[in-house]
């Protein structure tokens, strides 16, 4: 495992072959006792898959593959668990000992698929992110916030810091420019490399900016973002969590990119678009040597002719969009690259030999559908959609709803504090994004707003994205599905049958399935999922994405125990509490009474005339204060008098008791005190 | 343009809802119509079905004793077996007032037969008392609203969404409901749950009647056993729920932080909880903490509120109640629980947690 495999050769065209490393210097590190090899520049994750590495665990016996956002947290040695940090955010760094968190397979050497795996124990142990739930240690405050460093981030930095507002710019990856380049360039605009050149350097200029670069923004509240930052301590990498106090808050988040759902879709080696495009293009990953795409969307065909450049053999690209047009296919063409329109992906399988997935795809045109031969590739790039990120945005009580012409879930404007702009607010061009970012800033500050417009090609020669396929219900398949790639390991309703007849009790029934219970936060991914699945109606989209697509920390903080005490008013009890009034006839009378055997005399124990009756119904008093000094009872029989006998019953038994003299003292409990009178 | 006739008009999406609409067609023979949403599958719940509750009145657990066992064999001859779940709750108390309730809420309980133990020392403290109530039952919403609603198609009721209709309630309770081309006539409207009266009673009818109470649920990633599946503090109003895959539904007073520190107080800090799930919402109490069931001043429609988490069980005598055939002691009963009683000198109050109520203007 010290070679690596999935790195592409050096000397193959620029834009592949890897922007952020350095292959002057390499490195080498330990993780879980295997030696990585890496050049300076890499993340721990890159460098893992460059070196092989791309199963994270086993889930209900079935591999899941490893990704950006299916990553098990790390710790530096045999540090505690609180300092982990996220694999795909640590800088490879040489001679570093990694060591994965969460329940592990023990196996020794690992043998067969085992040396590609990190061996988590998926079905116990659920990826975690411990630095959710760790309290901040230092603060920051400024007049704007501004989450998400790509281009429509930047825009809305550098807008707010022409209006004299000091600005902080929290940002997840190590640089800053975000996703554009992966959209391509369009006719008659900025190509996007110039566009961010060009923007991070007026905002690295920019004085009244502050970074925080490998910062992930964990939670948003009215004007607080709590912020985890992996910072250089020395030699050492260590994680810090910082809250950003800032009355304005601006949300560029970007999108997400939505997984199909099919059998096998998490399956490693099943990897999203982007994802392979950012391990491409800036470390120089490409896993394996054969690709086959599934998209719903014209940019993958960029990523098709990048492969191609790098030497990796494009069997197909299948595109659910029945002839579909794009300048990018265009081009693919004059590639060789085989398309194949009105496709989804049907189900993919590990190869039976090697490393490789087997790809069974479908043809699907209204209502037509002929599944095809499966055909053996090293690599399963999907592209699903896109949607919005407003996983924030919906913690900070921001609303959402549906678009069904989009497929997705995308904001709606509110009256708040905080504003969302670029891809994250439902925009799709990088010109829309600049504009929205700088309108994201005027919204905040009341001021005029900008009229943002799409720079958008005529459907006729740019085919609108589709809606992200799943493969029909019905199916008894041998691979799982999930709704989405995160940390939820979310599977749609088993598509399996009932069997036998209703009176047979060893009949085969289909398991009952909500969302609800699903004990876990939801990706705003899933939810969309679950809406095209139809497991959520979509006017009901929004509110399930505000009440379940959270992402939160801990929810009690064992620091502060204090915090957990009751916060009632100290009131005291009532000797007649409303609920006893009338329950005793309408004038009862309270009275000390004692037992006349040595027994405590419980509260509530309810009194009767004798010892015959049991129904609480025909109780005429009950015990209302029992204390060492005196027990005191409220008796509803007429006319009651001194040194009358009754009868207790407290849990069966029967217990006589004497009326010893009226009780003259307050209406409230005499251990208590406090004015009370009768209700 | 279909014009229908129905006498009764149910609008609300909880079982009780449902029940009470399955219950008026086939055991009374009326014709009726529902109007709720079915959302139970993919939203948190808000409130919890149990057979049991923190009532202080031997008459509240008479009347729950006699219909339990009804409202289950109707569950399960609608097919809902798989929705209930037989466990044994644990209600809590901390406050001198709620302790002294806790205290009556036993007795009165043990009266009607219900088996009741004293929480182990380790799962209270001095300033706690507990009480652990034996074989109760549970409603799981998600999977029983999809039940009741087969059942409702099968009895021919006609189920529809109150967001896509137009209802105009008249003074005399009758409702009339446009859907599409459709137009159904109903003598009498009841309003079954908090959401249906927030939405067609208008506020000054509400106000006197009401208080809104600001409600939280959070939903939590799996955790260690709970003491009960089932758990009630009664000071914070705080309900708690940990589901098959041991995530802990908590429903209680208050916002969202307020609810974190009544979990935290109950289940102690040290426990690992992480959030998969919150929500706010509004309930209405009433002033005295009884139900309501009736009509205000004999006009209008007929309210169903305050019944707590045994709603849904008391739902054959209620639709024996709605439908004119009540048995005496069932009339005696919601009788003295109508809107226009006294709330100030009520004869029918139960025990009201101490939690910010917001009165209706």
């Amino acid at each position: 495992m010290t070679a690596q495999a999935n790195r592409i050769e050096a000397d193959r065209q620029p834009g592949s072959t890897g922007t952020a490393i350095d292959r002057s210097r390499p490195l080498k590190f330990r993780l879980d006792g295997r030696i990585i090899c890496g050049f300076v520049g890499d993340s721990v994750l890159s460098a893992a898959m460059a070196s092989g590495i791309d199963m994270v665990g086993e889930h209900g016996g079935q591999a899941l593959g490893l990704g950006h956002r299916f990553a098990p947290a790390l710790t530096f040695g045999k540090a505690p668990l609180a300092q982990a940090l996220p694999m795909a955010r640590i800088p490879a760094i040489d001679g570093a000992d990694l060591h994965s968190c969460g329940g592990r397979h023990f196996q020794l050497p690992p043998l067969g698929r085992a040396r590609r795996s990190l061996r988590q124990d998926l079905d116990r142990h659920a990826l975690g992110s411990p630095w959710y739930d760790q309290a901040a240690q230092s603060q920051v405050a400024c007049d704007v916030v501004v989450i998400g460093g790509g281009v429509a981030g930047m825009s809305a930095a550098l807008a707010a810091a022409n209006t004299g507002a000091s600005v902080t710019l929290v940002e997840t990856a190590p640089m800053l420019g975000g996703n554009a380049r992966y959209f391509g360039s369009q006719e008659g605009d900025e190509p996007p490399d110039q566009t961010i050149t060009r923007l991070t350097a007026e905002v690295t200029a920019n004085a009244a900016i502050t970074l925080l670069l490998q910062a992930e923004a964990l939670s948003v509240r009215a004007g607080r973002v709590r912020a985890h930052q992996i910072v250089v301590d020395g030699s050492q990498l260590r994680g810090t969590i910082i809250d950003v106090i800032a009355p304005r808050i601006i949300l560029a988040t970007g999108a997400m990119e939505r997984l199909p759902v099919f059998p096998g879709n998490r399956l490693p080696r099943v990897i999203t678009s982007l994802e392979a495009y950012v391990l491409a293009e800036r470390y120089g990953v490409w896993l394996g040597q054969s690709t086959i795409l599934a998209t719903v969307h014209s940019a993958a065909y960029r990523l098709a002719m990048m492969a191609s450049d790098a030497g990796i053999a494009t069997r197909k690209i299948a595109d659910s969009r029945f002839n579909p047009q794009s300048r990018f296919i265009e081009y693919s063409r004059a590639y060789g690259i085989m398309q194949a329109t009105g496709t989804i992906p049907a189900r993919a399988e590990p190869a039976a030999r090697g490393l490789g997935l087997s790809v069974t795809l479908q043809l699907a045109i209204d209502g037509y559908s002929h599944v095809e031969p499966p055909v053996p590739t090293d690599l399963l790039v999907l592209c699903g959609g896109w949607q919005p990120d407003l996983t924030l945005w919906h913690m900070a009580d921001g609303r959402s709803r549906w678009n069904d012409v989009r497929h997705r879930l995308e904001p709606i404007e509110s009256a708040s504090q905080i504003a969302v702009a670029g891809s994250a607010a439902g925009w799709f061009s990088k010109h829309a994004c600049l504009l929205s970012g700088q309108d994201a800033v005027n919204q905040l500050f009341g001021a005029q707003r900008i009229p943002v417009t799409e720079l958008a090609i005529d459907p006729a020669f740019e085919t609108p994205d589709a809606a992200t396929p799943s493969v029909p219900r019905g199916q008894v398949v041998s691979q799982a599905s999930y709704l989405d790639g995160g940390l939820n390991l979310i599977q749609p309703p088993d598509p399996a049958p009932e069997t036998g007849p209703r009176w047979w009790p060893l009949r085969k029934r289909t398991p009952a399935w909500s969302l609800t219970a699903q004990p876990q936060a939801l990706a705003i991914a899933d939810v969309a999922a679950g809406v095209q699945l139809g497991a959520i109606p979509v006017p009901s989209a929004g509110i399930v994405a505000q009440e379940r697509a959270v992402a939160s920390g801990a929810l009690l903080d064992a620091a502060q125990p204090e915090s957990f005490l009751p916060q009632h008013p100290p009131m005291p009890a009532l000797l007649v509490p409303n609920y006893l009034v009338g329950r005793f006839g309408s004038e009862p009378q309270l009275w000390v009474v004692t037992p006349t055997e040595p027994r405590i005399l419980e509260i509530g124990a309810l009194l009767f005339l004798n010892s015959d009756q049991s129904d609480s119904r025909q109780a005429i008093g009950a015990i209302v204060s029992s204390g060492q000094a005196k027990t005191i009872a409220l008796i509803g029989k007429p006319s009651p008098s001194q040194g009358e006998s009754l009868t207790l019953r407290d849990t069966g038994r029967s217990v006589p008791i004497k009326l010893i003299a009226p009780f003259d003292g307050p209406w409230s409990d005499p251990a208590l005190s406090g004015e009370a009178g009768p209700a | 343009m279909n014009d229908s006739a129905v006498d009764f008009a149910i609008f609300g999406s909880t079982p009780l809802a449902r029940l009470l609409a399955s219950l008026l067609a086939s055991a009374h023979g009326k014709k009726v119509v529902w109007l709720g949403d079915s959302h139970a599958a993919f939203r948190l719940p808000r409130s919890l079905d149990l057979s049991i509750g923190p009532m202080t009145r031997p008459k509240s657990w008479a009347l729950l004793s006699q219909c339990v066992p009804e409202t289950v064999k109707l569950i399960a001859r609608a097919g809902g077996k798989a929705g209930m779940t037989r466990l044994d709750p644990i209600f809590f108390a901390n406050t001198p007032m709620s302790r002294q309730a806790l205290a009556f809420v036993r007795s009165s309980a043990t009266s009607f037969g219900q088996t009741i133990e004293r929480v182990p020392l380790n799962h209270q403290s001095e300033a706690r008392d507990g009480i652990l109530l034996r074989d109760a039952i549970v409603l799981h919403r998600d999977l029983m609203e999809s039940i009741l609603d087969r059942w409702l198609d099968a009895l021919d009721i006609m189920r529809l969404s109150p967001t896509h209709a137009q209802i105009s309630i008249a003074p005399d309770g009758g409702a009339t409901i446009a859907v599409a081309d459709v137009i159904v006539r109903a003598t009498c409207t009841v309003l079954a749950d908090d959401e249906a009266i927030l939405a067609h009673l208008p506020p000054q009818t509400m106000a006197g009647l009401f208080t809104r109470q600001q409600m939280t649920t959070i939903l939590t990633e799996p955790t260690f056993p709970m003491a009960g599946r089932v758990m009630l503090q009664l000071d914070a109003a705080l309900s708690l729920l940990q589901g098959k895959h041991r995530g802990v539904t908590a429903i209680a007073a208050g916002d969202h932080d307020v609810c974190v520190s009544h979990i935290g107080a109950l289940l102690g800090a040290k426990r690992q909880l992480r959030q998969a799930g919150g929500t706010s919402h509004e309930r209405l109490n009433t002033p005295d903490g009884a139900a309501i069931v009736g009509r205000m001043s004999g006009t209008g429609p007929q309210l169903l509120a305050g019944l707590g988490p045994t709603g849904a069980f008391l739902a054959p005598a209620l639709a024996r109640w709605l439908a004119g055939a009540a048995k005496p002691n069932e009339a005696a009963y919601f009788a003295a629980r109508n809107p226009d009683r006294s709330m100030a000198s009520s004869h029918v109050s139960e025990f009201v947690p101490l939690a910010p109520v917001r009165t209706i203007t």
